[in-house]
């Protein structure tokens, strides 16, 4: 769950997601919208859905121009850029630390 | 649905006129609507149809919204209004089947929209506007067109528990139309609800747009709904039993602590149909209610309201309806369920803020919706929506929202407190109340993975939903990482180990900060316990210089996490032994350098340290002084030469004479020892000279410079020398040198 977490205190902020298919998404405006991934036991989907995007190439990607709105499955994210300063690295390790030692238990 | 999209042809007529031929359809539609509703949760219109009927036994015509209406005398204006409304568009001459879950829901909802105002000022009042926000949110979600117009009025009412569905919703939602068609220029915020012209101004428009699009969406819903024929003909008493989980769910929702308002008297035979028979009391062998969900039914719009849409982009966690729960400091015993994502209303409130000031910013570009119909829009009816919502919410449920959820949660727990400080500061006039963090955690009963049967050899293979194959009980010892020869693994082993017991010594902390009092005295035990744990686990202990790369200690510190667990430990440590630190940091400090120039990480030592170094009596000072000057076996060079290049060391340095200067300039009694000041002035003469010495391109940057360094060298300096000083530590000059005793 930790990455949904941590993702759903990104809502609202601008991210670049760069997808596997070598699309990079950047966000104008923010709204990035996290949309529900599924937590199956220790499973997470970490599906994105992104608002008011524009894509860093429009030349090799056209058909994007039009879009202002996607939903994206999260498997096909390669990296998701963050700004930095919405990151707390230290509640990150803090996190992760206590989610290692409850998935040992 | 279907049904209602033909009455909408037949508004015109007279409902008692064709009250019979209505019921034909009304019967046949009933029972999709039935399957539907098990499938999906009730449905919005139904409900609303039902909501027009009496209690009591199904009368149909007119005379039912009258009827109900005096059933419902407990509700207020909204269900009134509602029921109105449904007199005029639906037709009336349903089933009764539903009316009543429905019917009680709406009495609840309006039960709740009056005693909420009631129960409104209270220690919660500053949910007041986050319910009013989220209730605006919620109607936002499931309004349909039609009730726009009486939904506007009854905004002001809308201040009933979120929880409960309200029949009445104001704002279409983003749901029915495909997003990633939508022109986002069009989109005003989704926050809008808190009176939002433009959706308002839009729908209108829309409203007087061609109703043909209404029937389009139909066509196009309308096989898929037929194709549910294979309905089962339940009964009423069927679902009365149908969902049993749901009721002490619903209860507990009703129930939630965060809801201090008289409850409606739950109706004895409120099925609560809200569980769909797709999550049967069997599947899920440990859910105490089988959905986390609220009932969805009311929020979902049919194909009917192909406009029904919120202009603007949706922020995803809104897309079912909102729930929230008391604040942070109630959070942990708050356990309703909720099917959607929620974001911590300071997040909401901050996204408000942006989409208001994005839609200020774009309102003049935005165009109203084209009301073309799409062929592709409307596949999913709003309940077909919200079932899968519900599907993917269930499995995000978790026991331990407090550590499943652990970063978000104090993620705005500090954003909260930055504001609130802010605030404090003067920093902003309005005061933003903070939202509520949401949980959508349910707790699960715990199932056993392993079934005993008593009397039975070992154990039974038994294969349950979540471990279909779980028959052996395997047992996950943690691994014994004795990573031999490798000292550095080993202390990051060390290191990590040490941080978990310092997580728990914060969270200690942490609870105690939220108890009364009286329990502080215990929790501060079991905090200082588990400290001294920690430091034993430190191993320090005064070494030579030779040993420096055996010891434990210093091994940790070497490593850049243990330095950052040193740092957070230092807080939390007693004077000595956060003294024993300093003095073995400080005696080990060209060690220390000398490891740390890749990783430059000693700074994050510099804060805690620094504090200490301010709380030190004059003698320990000069103890610790000592260690740096000190000449290193083996070397020419003093310990207190080599701080010069290295950030820390000399912010250290500066830090340890700046307070002792403050020590000799307050009045304070000292209480030295013997030979304590000629050590200091010994000390003081040394660094001076080192410095003069010391070229200025050498001189590193310190974190700090304290102010009163100067002064420090002028009480036992030269004029020439400390203007050379000057120089080099780019001090501020002096305000008044000559009235310096140098």
């Amino acid at each position: 769950m930790l990455f949904y977490s941590f993702f759903k205190s990104l809502v609202g902020k601008d991210v670049v997601v760069e997808l596997k298919n070598d699309l990079r998404e950047p966000l104008a405006p923010l709204r990035l919208g996290v949309n529900r991934p599924r937590v199956c036991l220790s499973c997470q989907y970490l599906n994105i859905k992104l608002t008011d995007i524009s894509v860093t190439d429009p030349e090799k990607y056209p058909h994007m121009l039009s879009v202002k709105n996607c939903f994206i499955r999260g498997s096909v994210v390669r990296y998701v850029q963050l700004p930095a300063d919405e990151v707390d690295t230290q509640l990150l390790q803090d996190a992760a630390r206590k989610e290692a030692l409850q998935q040992k238990q | 649905m279907a049904e209602s999209s033909e009455l909408a042809i037949l508004e015109d007529y007279l409902l008692a006129e064709d009250a019979p031929l209505l019921e034909e359809m009304a019967e046949e539609d009933e029972e999709i609507d039935l399957y539907n509703e098990m499938t999906f949760g009730l449905d919005r219109d139904s409900m609303e149809e039902e909501v027009a009927k009496a209690l009591a036994p199904p009368v149909k015509g007119p005379e039912l919204s009258l009827v109900g209406k005096n059933e419902a005398a407990a509700v207020a204006e909204v269900a009134v209004e509602e029921e109105d409304e449904y007199k005029a568009t639906e037709q009336p001459g349903l089933g009764a089947e539903e009316e009543q879950p429905m019917l009680e829901e709406m009495e609840e909802a309006g039960e709740e929209g009056e005693a909420e105002p009631g129960a409104r000022h209270d220690d919660f009042a500053d949910m007041e506007e986050e319910i009013g926000v989220d209730e605006q949110e919620e109607e936002e979600e499931e309004g349909e067109e039609e009730e726009q117009h009486d939904e506007d009025n009854e905004e002001q009412n809308d201040l009933g528990d979120p929880a409960v569905m309200r029949a009445v919703h104001s704002k279409p939602t983003l749901e029915s139309l495909d997003s990633a068609v939508l022109d986002s220029r069009i989109g005003s915020t989704w926050g809008e609800f808190e009176g939002d012209d433009l959706d308002k101004a839009i729908l209108q428009a829309l409203d007087r747009g061609p109703p043909m699009s209404h029937m389009n969406l139909d066509f196009l819903v309308s096989p898929a709904q037929r194709g549910y024929l294979g309905s089962p003909g339940l009964k009423r008493p069927d679902f009365r039993m149908m969902s049993p989980k749901s009721f002490p769910q619903r209860f507990m929702r009703q129930q939630s602590p965060m809801m201090p308002r008289s409850m409606g008297s739950p109706r004895p035979y409120m099925p609560s149909r809200r569980a769909s028979p797709l999550f049967t009391p069997n599947q899920s062998s440990g859910y105490v209610s089988p959905t986390p969900f609220r009932p969805m039914s009311r929020n979902i719009s049919t194909p009917t309201q192909p406009l029904a849409m919120h202009f603007g982009p949706m922020s995803p966690s809104l897309e079912p309806p909102l729930f929230f729960s008391p604040p942070a400091g109630c959070q942990l015993k708050f356990s309703v369920p909720s099917h959607m994502t929620q974001l911590h209303p300071q997040h909401q409130r901050i996204l408000n803020q942006r989409q208001q000031r994005g839609q200020a910013q774009s309102i003049s570009p935005k165009k109203a919706w084209s009301p073309k119909a799409d062929p592709y829009s409307g596949l999913m009816t709003r309940k077909e929506k919200d079932w899968v919502i519900k599907v993917q919410m269930m499995q995000l449920q978790s026991e331990n929202p407090h550590l499943d959820d652990y970063y978000y949660q104090a993620y705005y727990h500090r954003l909260e407190r930055k504001q609130a400080e802010e605030e404090l500061l003067g920093g902003r006039n309005k005061q933003e109340p903070p939202k509520l963090v949401t949980p959508y955690i349910q707790k699960m009963e715990i199932y056993d993975s392993v079934v005993r049967i008593a009397g039975s050899l070992g154990q039974v293979a038994v294969s349950t939903c979540y471990s279909p194959r779980r028959a052996i009980d395997a047992v996950h010892h943690a691994l014994q990482e004795e990573a031999a020869g490798n000292q550095r693994l080993r202390a990051l082993h060390r290191i990590e180990k040490m941080f978990l017991q310092l997580l728990e010594v914060e969270e200690t902390q942490r609870k105690m900060s939220l108890l009364p009092e009286e329990q502080h005295p215990r929790f501060r035990e079991k905090k200082s316990h588990e400290v001294g744990r920690i430091y034993q686990a430190l191993k320090i202990r005064a070494c030579d210089s030779e040993e420096e790369a055996e010891d434990e200690f210093l091994q940790v510190l070497c490593v850049r996490k243990g330095k950052k667990l040193t740092a957070r430990l230092l807080p939390h440590l007693a004077r000595e032994q956060a003294e024993e630190i300093l003095v073995t940091v400080t005696r080990h400090l060209p060690f220390l350098m000398r490891k740390d120039v890749l990783d430059e990480s000693l700074p994050v030592l510099y804060g805690p340290l620094s504090e200490m170094v301010g709380r030190m009596t004059f003698s320990e000072l000069i103890e610790v002084l000592q260690e740096l000057t000190r000449p290193l076996a083996g070397s020419t060079e003093l310990p207190l030469t080599m701080t010069f290049k290295n950030q820390f060391g000399i912010s250290l340095l500066y830090a340890l004479l700046s307070h002792g200067e403050r020590l000799l300039s307050s009045d304070m009694p000292l209480e030295p020892h013997s030979g304590d000041f000629e050590k200091w002035t010994d000390t003081v003469f040394l660094v001076a000279r080192e410095l003069s010495q010391v070229p200025k391109t050498a001189l590193v940057e310190p974190l700090f410079l304290p102010s009163n360094l100067l002064s420090l060298f002028c009480r036992y300096l030269d004029k020439q020398t400390i203007h050379r000083l000057e120089a080099k530590m780019e001090c501020s000059p002096l305000p008044s040198e000559a009235a310096m005793p140098c």
